[in-house]
């Protein structure tokens, strides 16, 4: 089929729109809404949708000016036939019309219309509403659906497409109604024994032996331990009886060897005890023996140290015999100097006692001196004390008055003077010098002609009235007669505490009192010279160190013999001097007599040692000798004497030999019983016996569980059970391996049967694999190859092979998806065309949005060999400029025009 | 003095016969044994027997169930005679053998007071004869067990009108059970040349299966009922033998068969000649029909069309029900036929199959487990072309 023009009128957006088609190549170019899409959309609809189809789709179809029905004119040629179909839209009404004419004068109107476009479209009748809307949506792409899937598509037309790549194929690949029964007979055995995984399944006949068997393994594991328990316990109980068969036999000779030690050992017993006895009698001799000859030998020492003692006491007794004389003489020689020290002793006394008189002789003189000189200041003292009491005693007469005293007495006597004469000046003088009665002042009668002064405030009484006299014009008067009086008595206060009388009794008194003091100080002065205290001191110091002197010399002169005391202090000096030389030789010749006596004294202690100690050794000497003496005779009197002992040690030695040889003899006995051993081999034998009773009670032990489990109730056999489980195991076995083996045959035979079917399918699908892959070599290359497979009818498994590949559909990019995609159709589109007089229209309604520039010219490419090879390509673009190098007939579609 | 005894040994009651799969197959079998003393009892009293002698194995297993042990018992009862026997090697006498448990004396004692079982070494003096037992203790015995009766006549006193029957179970020189089945055995030797055969009359042996004398004197009697497929031609179980014994007369032995089930053998190679026509008929002439009674060791080797292969099948199924057993040693291998392979390859009109069929005649070749499997695959899309193309037409 190819398009040849198209006219339509109010559809859509289409009032009046006329297009020509190019045989192979058209570009249908304008810009959105231009109509490109509703253009083709109406052919869609002429070709495939009922001229009586109402509703929705016959809505839509609508012009939108609303100016009558659509009516859409389509000239297309099929097989050599040139077809004008003209069809208006207007649902069921009448008005709907179709009509279809040929180049041959054929026509068809109405439903013959409808029939006629299902023959020439290849189908049976007329479509239905569904499907006529998804017609040849392989062939005419639109604008969304092209990076699809196209094995969709290639599904959608599989019956076609399969006839039509069997035809091209040939018949023997086509698998006979008998292959696809028996493949499926097996496909169907196969999975009712295997899983997808290739599992055998539950309720196969391997799975079924597969657990047959391995429950025949079981069963046959436990009767095996079963009869192995018996085994072992026949076994145990042979084993156990052969045991205890052995024990009685060599228990008895064990006890037999261990009777011959027992007697042996009895015997050893006997020999020893005797042996113990001569041991203690041996014993016994030999300390009898030794208690003798040790006797003996000690009466013998004790002989010759009697005799060796006394020979050395007379020695002794001569030593001390001459100590004690020498001591007696040094005694008296001692004796002489100690006299000799005491004299020496007195002379020196003496000596000094005279020194230290005349010593005191000299103090005495000195301290007499003293005292009379000292006694002259004293006596000088007093005569001035003599002189000094009276004048002290009339000073002391007279009032105590000070030039300041007198000073002030004057001060005072001025005072009253000054204000008498103030007073004076001021008093008044009254005088009555007529008229009756009598005045009266202050209450006292006034006698007539007689002034009265009157000084101070007072009240006169005349004829009954009364008047105020204040002299001095008021109080001034009274005051100044107060200070008067005040000082009238301090200044009289003054002279009776002076004791004066007068001012110049003070005087007086002043100048006498200074001439006594003058006298007075200068004899204390002289007094404090002669300082009277230090003085008695004094001479109460010298009369105390006189007395001592005396003492002493009162004391001293007794000792001193005969012997004057100097008379003067030159001749004690003198003396002294004599005195000091005297005691100097006197104690110088004690010195001398003490030495002699110091050491005389010493050698007599040192000869009073050596008398003690040659007394004491012989002392212990005479001791010892008399102690030895005793000890021998006690001895002697113990052990008898020397014959008595010396026969008595002879017979103990002889009994001594003989006991030693009875010992031997026992020893040798003895040594051939082997004692030690004997112990041992006791031991070794009941342990034997003990061993063997405990094997023997271990064996009948074990004898008895043994046939205790031998016991049989009779209830089952368990060897015929084994036997059995052993034969049931082999046929599980075999079971198992026919099974496996059938199941591997299943397997093999649906493998082997799938495999071909695919080979099968493989090269049906080769012709449509090469086309897709010519296309695809346009855009990339000539190493590009398609892979597509079929199973079963279905398509599936796109893949594009080039260099790094090969890819599956859905790994591609949007724009190659869109070029496989389109590759893929065109191959499909020229299978199809040979059901349609070899062309079928190709319309790419701007399927290439995802393609970059240079993959639209690779495009261009694979539509021009696309039209080269039959095809009508019609592309519908908005970019027509893209596709000025497809050679394509240019048809621009204004939206002007459609409006 | 005359005696008649008759002489068995290997009854084997309780065997398990657990090779049969099917239960009720398997009982029947256990059954079998106990009517086998039944048809002994019948001969005691038709030949007279004056003594029953088992020469062991009365028992299969040393731990026979009590149910087992009651009906043995219960058969034994019946035998008008007095039956004297000896433990085998299954029925060992010694700890864990069957001769020790309560109820087996017990039913013993209540149910066949005729019978008597001699579990010690040493001479049985009866009225009528002599009997030296050679019991065996254990399931293996290292040493002789007739070597006490070497020395057994040296100063014993027997009677001198009796005859002396040596009764023993054991293998000797040259002659065993082992490989008989599956007991490989080097103990329970008896040596006869070292038995002081001229005191003795008759020695009555068991433990091989078969029936055959093996020395002047010494007879194996064999199993009354057969209970293995036989090896070899001289071996000839299920008889008893009747013997009449007189001191220092040679014995009168004449053999008895007993035997109620049949145990049968046979053996093909397929080749191009022989085939599934072949086997029909022999297994047609061997055991009929196979359902009466039989048990039959079956030995295919070979190679089958897949045709040939599938009626196998069927015919083995039939088999297998209808026979007491079917012993099948199968070696035989799917041999597709020059047109069984055109037949799936060269399909036109069926590629797939020709394809799959191709391929699998490519893996079949060899002899590994992968070639077996791949016959059988071959053999399997043989039969559901088969199949589908009869249904398809």
């Amino acid at each position: 089929m190819r398009l040849i023009s198209l006219h339509v009128r109010n559809y859509r957006v289409h009032r009046d729109t006329r297009v020509e088609f190019d045989a192979s190549h058209n570009l249908i170019g304008g810009p959105n809404e231009s109509g490109k899409s509703t253009l083709v959309e109406a052919a869609h609809r002429a070709l495939f949708c009922s001229h009586r189809r109402g509703g929705g789709v016959q809505r839509n179809m609508q012009s939108h000016a609303g100016s009558g029905p659509p009516e859409v004119e389509l000239e297309f040629e099929q097989d050599g036939t040139r077809y004008h179909l003209s069809k208006r839209f207007k649902g069921a009404s009448t008005a709907s019309q179709a009509e279809l004419r040929s180049d041959r004068n054929d026509r068809w109107s109405g439903a013959d219309t409808e029939k006629k476009l299902a023959e020439l479209l290849g189908f049976d009748e007329p479509l239905s509403a569904g499907a006529a809307i998804q017609s040849w949506a392989h062939l005419w792409i639109r604008q969304g659906d092209s990076a699809n899937d196209p094995t969709v598509d290639l599904n959608s037309e599989q019956s076609t497409l399969l006839s039509r790549l069997q035809a091209e194929g040939g018949a023997a690949l086509m698998q006979s109604d008998l292959d696809a029964a028996v493949g499926q007979r097996c496909a169907e055995t196969w999975e009712a024994n295997f899983t997808s995984n290739g599992q055998s399944r539950a309720s196969s006949e391997l799975k079924k032996a597969e657990s047959a068997l391995a429950k025949q393994e079981e069963i046959f594991a436990e009767r095996s331990a079963t009869a192995n328990k018996l085994e072992s316990a026949v076994r145990e109980h042979e084993r156990a009886t052969r045991q205890l068969t052995e024990i009685a036999k060599t228990l008895p000779e064990l006890e037999q060897h261990e009777q011959q030690v027992l007697r042996k050992i009895t015997e050893v017993e006997k020999l020893q005890s005797q042996k113990a006895d001569l041991d203690r009698e041996l014993a016994d001799a030999r300390k009898t023996l030794a208690t003798d000859t040790s006797a003996d030998g000690r009466i013998r020492r004790l002989a010759e140290d009697v005799a060796r003692l006394k020979k050395a006491i007379d020695p002794l007794t001569a030593e001390v015999r001459k100590a004690r004389e020498e001591r007696t003489a040094a005694e008296g020689e001692s004796k002489k100097l100690v006299a000799l020290v005491e004299s020496a002793a007195v002379a020196t006394k003496t000596a000094r006692h005279r020194r230290e008189l005349v010593q005191q002789s000299i103090e005495q003189h000195r301290a007499q001196a003293a005292l009379h000189k000292t006694r002259e200041r004293l006596e000088q003292i007093a005569s001035l004390q003599k002189e000094l009491t009276p004048l002290q005693q009339t000073l002391a007469g007279m009032p105590k008055i000070a030039a300041r005293d007198l000073d002030r007495l004057r001060t005072l006597e001025s005072k009253v003077a000054q204000t008498r004469v103030s007073l004076e000046a001021i008093a008044a003088g009254v005088e009555w010098t007529s008229g009756d009665g009598t005045p009266l002042l202050d209450g006292e009668a006034l006698e007539a002609g007689v002034a009265r002064t009157i000084t101070e405030a007072c009240d006169l009484e005349v004829a009954g009235h009364r008047f105020r006299i204040r002299p001095g014009g008021g109080a001034s008067l009274e005051e100044l007669r107060s200070s008067l009086q005040a000082a009238e008595e301090k200044l009289k206060d003054a002279f009776e505490s002076l004791g004066v009388s007068d001012i110049a009794h003070a005087s007086r008194l002043l100048e006498e009192r200074s001439v006594l003091d003058s006298r007075i100080r200068t004899i204390e002065s002289k007094l404090e010279t002669l300082d009277p205290d230090e003085a008695r001191q004094e001479a109460a110091q010298c009369q105390r160190s006189l007395s001592e002197c005396e003492a002493e010399i009162a004391r001293l002169s007794p000792l001193t013999g005969d012997f004057t005391k100097p008379a003067d202090l030159d001749s004690a000096v003198e003396a002294l001097s004599e005195a000091k030389r005297l005691l100097d030789a006197a104690e110088a010749e004690e010195n001398t007599v003490r030495g002699s006596q110091q050491a005389r004294h010493e050698a007599l202690q040192e000869l009073i040692r050596k008398l003690e100690s040659s007394g004491e050794k012989l002392s212990s000497a005479t001791t010892d000798a008399n102690q030895a003496g005793t000890q021998h005779d006690t001895l002697v009197k113990e052990h008898g004497d020397e014959t008595t002992r010396r026969e008595r040690i002879a017979a103990m030695q002889r009994k001594v030999e003989s006991c030693q040889d009875r010992e031997a003899r026992l020893g040798e006995q003895l040594k051939q019983l082997q004692p030690d051993l004997l112990e041992q081999d006791l031991k070794r034998h009941r342990r034997s016996i003990a061993n063997q009773q405990e094997l023997r009670s271990q064996a009948q032990l074990s004898k008895a569980e043994s046939a205790v489990v031998l016991k049989s109730d009779g209830s089952n056999d368990p060897y015929a059970a084994l036997g059995e489980a052993r034969e049931a195991l082999a046929r599980a076995r075999e079971a198992h391996a026919s099974a496996k083996r059938r199941g591997d045959a299943i397997s093999l035979l649906h493998q082997l049967f799938e495999e071909e079917q695919q080979r099968f399918s493989d090269q049906l699908t080769e012709p449509l694999a090469e086309r897709i892959s010519l296309y695809l070599q346009c855009l990339f290359g000539p190493e590009a190859r398609a892979r597509i497979s079929q199973s079963g009818g279905d398509f599936s498994g796109l893949e594009l092979v080039r260099p790094g590949g090969p890819f599956e559909f859905e790994q591609l990019s949007g724009g190659t998806k869109e070029q496989l995609a389109a590759a893929v159709r065109l191959a499909m589109a020229e299978l199809l065309a040979e059901s349609h007089g070899g062309c079928l229209p190709v319309i790419f309604d701007d399927a290439f949005t995802n393609s970059d520039a240079e993959r639209i010219a690779g495009l261009q490419r694979v539509l021009d060999f696309a039209a080269t090879r039959g095809l009508q390509i019609i592309v519908l673009t908005c970019t027509p400029l893209d596709y000025t190098s497809l050679g394509a007939k240019n048809i621009s579609l204004e939206p002007s025009i459609s409006h | 003095m005359s005696l008649t005894i008759l002489h068995t040994a290997d009854w084997q009651i309780g065997k398990p016969f657990a090779s049969t799969p099917d239960p009720d197959k398997r009982r029947r079998l256990q059954q079998e044994r106990l009517h086998a003393i039944d048809r002994i009892a019948q001969l005691a009293g038709s030949e007279s027997v004056d003594l029953v002698l088992v020469a062991g194995d009365l028992f299969d297993s040393p731990s026979p169930t009590k149910a087992t042990v009651s009906a043995t018992f219960h058969a034994i009862g019946r035998i008008p005679a007095p039956v004297i026997a000896i433990p085998g090697n299954h029925d060992f006498g010694g700890p864990g053998g069957p001769w020790n448990q309560d109820f087996v004396q017990k039913e013993a004692r209540e149910l066949a007071p005729n019978f008597q079982i001699l579990t010690q070494a040493e001479a049985l003096v009866l009225e009528v004869a002599v009997i030296l037992p050679a019991p065996l203790e254990h399931r293996q015995n290292l040493s002789d067990p007739t070597a006490w009766i070497r020395t057994a006549f040296d100063d014993a006193d027997f009677p001198a009108d009796r005859p002396r029957i040596v009764l023993a179970h054991g293998s000797v020189q040259g002659f065993s059970s082992a490989g008989d089945e599956d007991e490989a055995q080097s103990s329970n030797l008896i040596e006869l040349a070292k038995l002081p055969l001229d005191e003795i009359d008759y020695i009555a042996l068991g433990d091989w299966h078969g029936t055959k004398q093996v020395a002047d004197k010494a007879w194996y009697a064999g199993t009354p009922e057969i209970d293995r497929f036989p090896k070899g031609d001289d071996n000839r179980p299920g008889h008893v033998l009747i013997a009449r014994l007189a001191r220092a007369a040679a014995a009168d032995v004449q053999c008895i068969p007993t035997s109620q089930l049949q145990w049968k053998q046979l053996a093909i190679r397929f080749d191009g000649e022989s085939g599934m026509a072949q086997l029909e008929q022999e297994f047609a002439d061997t055991v009929g029909t196979g359902a009466d009674g039989v048990l039959l060791q079956l030995e295919l080797s070979g190679g089958l069309t897949l045709r040939e292969s599938l009626r196998l099948h069927e015919l083995l199924e039939t088999w297998e029900s209808r026979l007491v057993r079917l012993k099948l040693r199968d070696t035989v291998v799917e041999m597709p036929s020059d047109d069984e392979i055109a037949q799936l390859t060269e399909r036109r009109g069926d590629p797939l199959i020709s394809r799959v069929a191709a391929r699998l005649v490519e893996q079949a070749a060899g002899s590994d487990e992968q070639a077996a499997v791949a016959r059988l695959a071959l053999r399997e899309l043989y039969q559901l072309t088969l199949r589908h193309e009869s249904s398809c037409a």
